[in-house]
């Protein structure tokens, strides 16, 4: 590999979440305009640029199906919230008492929170013709009513900060799952796509 | 003073006009499609933004320029091909645009419109469009 290689976690971030056609386009233009001399802040800002473009541009497009996603995820997540909200407090009985109280409750609200951003992001993604765009609209309106939440109720922000990141990630993962990242991995090698964690 | 409630003629003329074309174009959409003029058959990706950059002063995203190439292909006034790969591209190919005849007679009617606006006005005296 050439020294000048782009940023390889901004190529694969465009790769798997630029909603473009013609993504595959965008990221030799920008391999070829890196290559001229470009440092790597502008393959970054080049990067997140496209991503939220195109995501805007996904959205607008497909207005009717992305209010479709958007209220089919938010009943996912409101129906696993409201079982997890009668179950949750038998949780306690099912562990050891002296972990209670110790930070154990974080992890099984992170844990609950990533495995619910999991189930949302598939949800999303399935109900938007396999495209991503949608997770962002999703995590958009997501934290924004996160935030009114916090304000109005006063919750523990160090609790929510937790649950929030999990469930980011979990509907990140989701909807990379339904996309089907292992395809898009092997596509990548065949394509001589470099991966962060994947060396050839 | 006695305030003007009806539209000059020459607006009416150009709302008319506007009117009667569906499909106004912004003005990052019309600096790609002067941009692919100037290139002709070698328009795509990375000279598009250069010469946006050149003419303009200003860094262009290629992000946007392939969302304002996307539009105009999707209303006819662009088509595109896919040229070969090469490996200073990270094997992936090329995709290079062409106005078409529909997109040029935009053009012309853009740039019409835009210099009988410019006429006249005192603020831009001895400027062109």
């Amino acid at each position: 590999m050439t020294e000048n290689h782009p940023p390889r976690f901004a190529a694969w971030l465009l790769q798997q979440f630029g909603c473009s056609v013609d993504n595959d386009a965008v990221l030799g233009d920008l391999a070829e305009r890196y290559r001229e001399g470009k440092a790597p802040a502008w393959y970054w800002r080049q990067t997140l640029t496209a991503i939220v473009v195109s995501t805007f541009e996904d959205i607008q497009a497909r207005k009717a199906l992305a209010l479709r996603a958007v209220l089919a995820g938010c009943i996912v997540q409101i129906s696993i919230e409201v079982f997890i909200t009668r179950y949750l407090p038998l949780v306690p009985y099912w562990v050891p008492l002296g972990w209670w109280g110790t930070g154990f409750e974080s992890i099984v609200g992170a844990a609950i929170a990533l495995l619910s951003g999991i189930a949302v992001g598939w949800t999303l993604v399935r109900l938007y013709q396999g495209r991503r765009a949608i997770l962002f609209c999703y995590l958009l309106i997501v934290q924004v009513l996160g935030a009114v939440m916090i304000a109005i109720t006063a919750t523990d922000l160090a609790f929510y900060l937790i649950a929030s990141v999990s469930l980011t990630l979990g509907i990140l993962l989701g909807g990379l799952w339904i996309g089907g990242i292992r395809v898009t991995v092997a596509a990548g090698l065949r394509a001589n796509t470099e991966i962060p964690w994947i060396r050839k | 003073m006695r305030k003007r409630l009806l539209t000059p003629a020459s607006d009416l003329f150009i709302l008319r006009e506007h009117m009667a074309n569906p499909n106004p174009v912004s003005n990052f959409e019309l600096m790609v499609m002067l941009a692919l003029i100037r290139l002709g058959d070698e328009a795509y990706g990375v000279p598009i933004s250069k010469e946006i950059e050149e003419h303009s002063g200003h860094d262009v995203a290629l992000g946007s320029v392939y969302a304002a190439l996307e539009r105009l292909r999707d209303r006819g006034f662009v088509t595109s091909s896919v040229g070969d790969p090469t490996p200073e591209r990270g094997g992936r190919a090329k995709k290079y645009f062409n106005i078409t005849g529909k997109g040029m007679k935009v053009v012309q009617e853009t740039q019409q419109t835009l210099t009988r606006l410019w006429k006249g006005l005192p603020k831009l005296e001895g400027r062109k469009a």
